[in-house]
């Protein structure tokens, strides 16, 4: 039974929302159906997937994809992984190389761009009324396919917006990220990322991002560890590099607030935007002479004073320009979401920011970290609770009924609710569409 | 390294491996930290075929700085992560020395790990172990874990295997 329309508008008010959207098996498919089957959702990047037939197989509202480069065009396709003929999921490798793909059980081919090679003994299916040429029995594409400088999106749907128009404002914070290398272009570090499970439900990952009222709490362990280390050296000494990755976590509530938060459509959103957790961030000399070399130093400092973080690119991946990171929703159940982790090299950047990178990486979003565990466990404990029915409604009230109105976007204090707020909006639009579309 | 006739007392360093894991064990982090050189690292790929900690990314690359940090962050009042119970077992087996010089040596051996936090969980892999003299006793300049499940989903790993 699918839940109506009215009852779905029910579950979000203003500023709180039912603790059921996040524990609610039926919802969940819903989300599945209607947001993440009908918007652009993240894939990868260019770079893990090099040279024609390199693939990389990853899920897409849960159903398992396949981005894999084309040996006759070179371009990307998101081709679904099941065979045409009995489903059989083709490939179960994580990446690999591949000029034609073969399902194991009844060997039937593909070419890279998911149309059938062959299929085998095919006389066998003369005077059946089957035409094994028919499209249906292809690996098929996903609705539609598309990349922003390098960043491959694909919708399940095929009547969707452009992803130039999905990504909007949000072009800017992937355009920062590349524009940040003096060659204009990012790889990635490797062909494997973090992949850290959640059990919990996804949208309470998402929503942290834009949550800056929770660092000087729920960090306030590491960041004590950090400054307890620091009291301990001698004096003068110089800190060592974790201290600027992990004294934002620290951050006062005025320190955040001053930050900002800005809330855009489609559910995206950003923090930051003049100063971010990354504006203090030690610039190296030989970074800004190849910076400057290759843009002239105006169109340098518009890039590095470029400072927003936590940009979050509803429903499925948030991007730290700054530091070049992404981090990508893979939702498996109502609660199990499996986040992973990218970093990426500046091409023509010193490895010194590499390392800096790198180092982001572990200490924040690495399984083993300090800071993602503690972060994990505060939406573990509200998944509990929406799961056991002890709550019902899970407030969104910080700064409401406060926020700015600028050309195509709302800003707020920093620890307001706004982006959270947003991304409930957008939720509301996709889950309201029903099931005519 | 140059191989020349082994001067390393396996037994030696067997009890050295051991010790380091009976330390993890009783989450004894500071003890743990002073079997290290001055430089010594701890470093868990996120690739098993990884070469160095600075071309790619890793679940682990800590040195004594970040050792001492996480001593003083493990089980800290505030952190919401660590109000549970933290206890592990580990077996290490097959100790064997791979490689040597005079003054070093590289010790493999492969362990099993059984950690509770919230529920029962086993991490296995293999441990390569870089030793130097220090007078009369070793001190491990590189401790390398690599999990047999490196590449998979990960539960928060809260304490060094
Ligand atoms: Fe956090």
């Amino acid at each position: 039974m699918t839940l109506s329309i009215e009852k779905i508008e029910k579950l979000v008010e203003p500023a709180r929302v039912h603790s059921s959207v996040y524990a609610d098996e039926e919802i969940f498919r819903l989300e599945m159906e209607r947001i993440w089957g009908r918007s652009w959702i993240y894939i990868g990047h260019e770079s893990q997937v090099r040279k024609p037939g390199d693939y990389y197989s990853t899920t897409v509202a849960t159903l398992p994809v396949l981005m894999i480069r084309d040996t006759k065009t070179d371009q990307i396709n998101v081709l679904h992984n099941r065979c045409g003929h009995r489903g059989a999921i083709v490939t179960q490798k994580q990446c690999g190389t591949a000029e034609i793909l073969r399902c194991p059980y009844h060997g039937w081919t593909y070419r890279t761009d998911g149309s059938l090679h062959a299929a085998p003994h095919p006389g066998a299916y003369k005077d059946t009324g089957m035409n094994i040429k028919d499209a249906q029995y292809s690996m098929r594409s996903l609705g539609r396919v598309d990349q922003y400088r390098g960043f491959v999106f694909a919708s399940l749907a095929e009547d969707v917006v452009d992803l130039s128009d999905f990504l909007g404002e949000l072009k800017h914070t992937i355009d920062n990220m590349c524009d940040r290398s003096p060659e204009g272009e990012v790889e990635v570090t490797g062909l494997n990322c973090h992949r850290f499970l959640h059990p919990c439900n996804w949208k309470f990952f998402l929503e942290n991002l834009h949550d800056a009222m929770h660092p000087m709490c729920a960090h306030a362990a590491t960041s004590d560890a950090v400054q307890n280390y620091l009291s301990d050296l001698p004096e003068g000494t110089k800190p060592p590099a974790e201290a600027e990755i992990i004294d934002p976590f620290g951050g006062s509530y005025d320190f955040f607030d001053k930050m900002g938060v800005t809330a855009l459509e489609n559910g995206h959103g950003y923090m930051g935007g003049k100063k971010s957790i990354f504006s203090h961030f030690e610039m190296y000399p030989e970074y800004l002479d190849a910076m400057r070399e290759a843009y002239g130093e105006e169109r340098m400092q518009d890039i590095l004073s470029f400072n927003r973080h936590n940009a979050c690119c509803y429903p499925s991946s948030t991007i730290r320009d700054g530091i070049q990171s992404i981090r990508v929703l893979r939702p498996q159940t109502v609660n199990s979401t499996i986040i992973e982790s990218w970093t990426f090299r500046l091409k023509g950047a010193p490895e010194k920011l590499l390392q800096r990178t790198l180092r982001y990486s572990r200490l924040i979003n690495s399984p083993g970290s300090m800071v993602g565990p503690d972060d994990l466990d505060c939406y573990y404990r509200i998944q509990e609770s929406a799961s056991n029915g002890s709550i019902d409604w899970i407030d969104l009230h910080r700064y409401f009924g406060q926020d700015q109105s600028e050309a195509s976007s709302l800003t707020a204090m920093g620890t307001s609710d706004l982006g959270i707020r947003n991304q409930y909006q957008a939720w509301l639009d996709y889950m309201r569409q029903g099931e005519s579309q | 390294m140059t191989k020349q006739k082994s001067a390393h007392d396996l037994n030696v360093i067997g009890d050295l491996i051991n010790l380091e894991a009976r330390y993890l064990n009783k989450a004894d982090l500071e003890s743990w930290i002073s079997l290290f050189t001055e430089d010594g690292y701890y470093w868990m790929p996120l690739d098993s075929g990884q070469k160095n900690p600075e071309e790619h990314d890793s679940i682990f690359y800590e040195d004594r700085i970040l050792m001492e940090i996480r001593k003083r962050n493990f089980m800290h009042r505030l952190s919401p992560s660590m109000q549970y119970p933290i206890r592990s077992s580990r077996v290490i087996s097959d100790i064997h020395v791979s490689d040597y010089d005079e003054d070093s040596c590289i010790v493999e051996s492969s362990f099993h790990a059984v950690i509770l936090y919230k529920e029962q969980t086993v991490f296995a892999g293999s441990m390569q172990h870089k030793l130097r003299r220090e007078g009369d006793a070793y001190k491990i300049q590189m401790k390398r874990v690599d999990l047999i499940n490196a590449d998979m989903p990960l539960p928060p790993i809260m304490i060094y295997l």
